[in-house]
């Protein structure tokens, strides 16, 4: 009989390398036109779900 | 089982992550960073957005553009990972993202909702349907947006 295993997607620090130099890029990022229609929608679409508490 | 992603790089005092996307043709430097979605604090408090696009030479994030290097596979494995970084190191906040439009939503869904289902069990993923519901994540089902935090005492 085959056994199905649920392979689980772990977190790899081994991945991730701290930079310095990329300090600094969220200010610019955050105004730019595609980021600030996307919050909007987000804003726009999440006000109206049901089950949040009230 | 393993899921390639690329090397990720991030900045020491922002929520702020960048990958370069790797093909034969291309290189292309993508960008995922976490701001706070303050919006509606009463209902959703401590809850960060998450931001994914290429990133432009002035700094700017294109959300939009099809970038056609064909690893979209490892690219959304690569965000997950940010994703799980940022909340290992901020449990206490929640994650909420979406596609940045639907067709791209429609077109994540599938591999997005594999990566879900394969984080394990310290995870509370959400989804908000397209009838305006939130409910526990199912693979299955169509989201407009998926809402994740890490269960207390994990």
């Amino acid at each position: 009989m085959e056994t199905k295993i649920k392979s689980l997607f772990q977190l790899d620090r081994s991945n991730f390398t701290l930079d310095p130099s990329l300090s600094g890029k969220y200010e610019k990022a955050i105004n730019s036109p595609d980021v600030i229609r996307m919050r909007e929608e987000l804003r726009a679409i999440t006000s109206k779900v049901k089950g949040f508490p009230k | 089982m393993e899921k390639p992603v690329y090397p990720i790089y991030f900045a020491p005092d922002e929520y702020w992550y960048e990958f370069d996307s790797v093909s034969e043709n291309k290189i292309i430097r993508k960008v995922v960073f976490y701001t706070l979605f303050d919006e509606m604090p009463d209902v959703l408090p401590d809850t960060y957005q998450l931001v994914f696009g290429n990133l432009l030479p002035d700094n700017r994030i294109d959300t939009v553009d099809k970038s056609n290097n064909n690893d979209m596979k490892v690219v959304l494995a690569t965000v997950i990972q940010t994703l799980m970084y940022f909340l290992e190191l901020n449990p206490q906040f929640s994650v909420i993202f979406t596609g940045s439009t639907q067709s791209r939503t429609r077109l994540y869904r599938a591999t997005i909702s594999k990566l879900l289902a394969s984080l394990d069990d310290s995870y509370i993923i959400e989804g908000l349907t397209f009838d305006l519901e939130k409910e526990l994540f199912s693979p299955n089902k169509h989201y407009f947006a998926y809402l994740i935090s890490k269960k207390h005492g994990n």
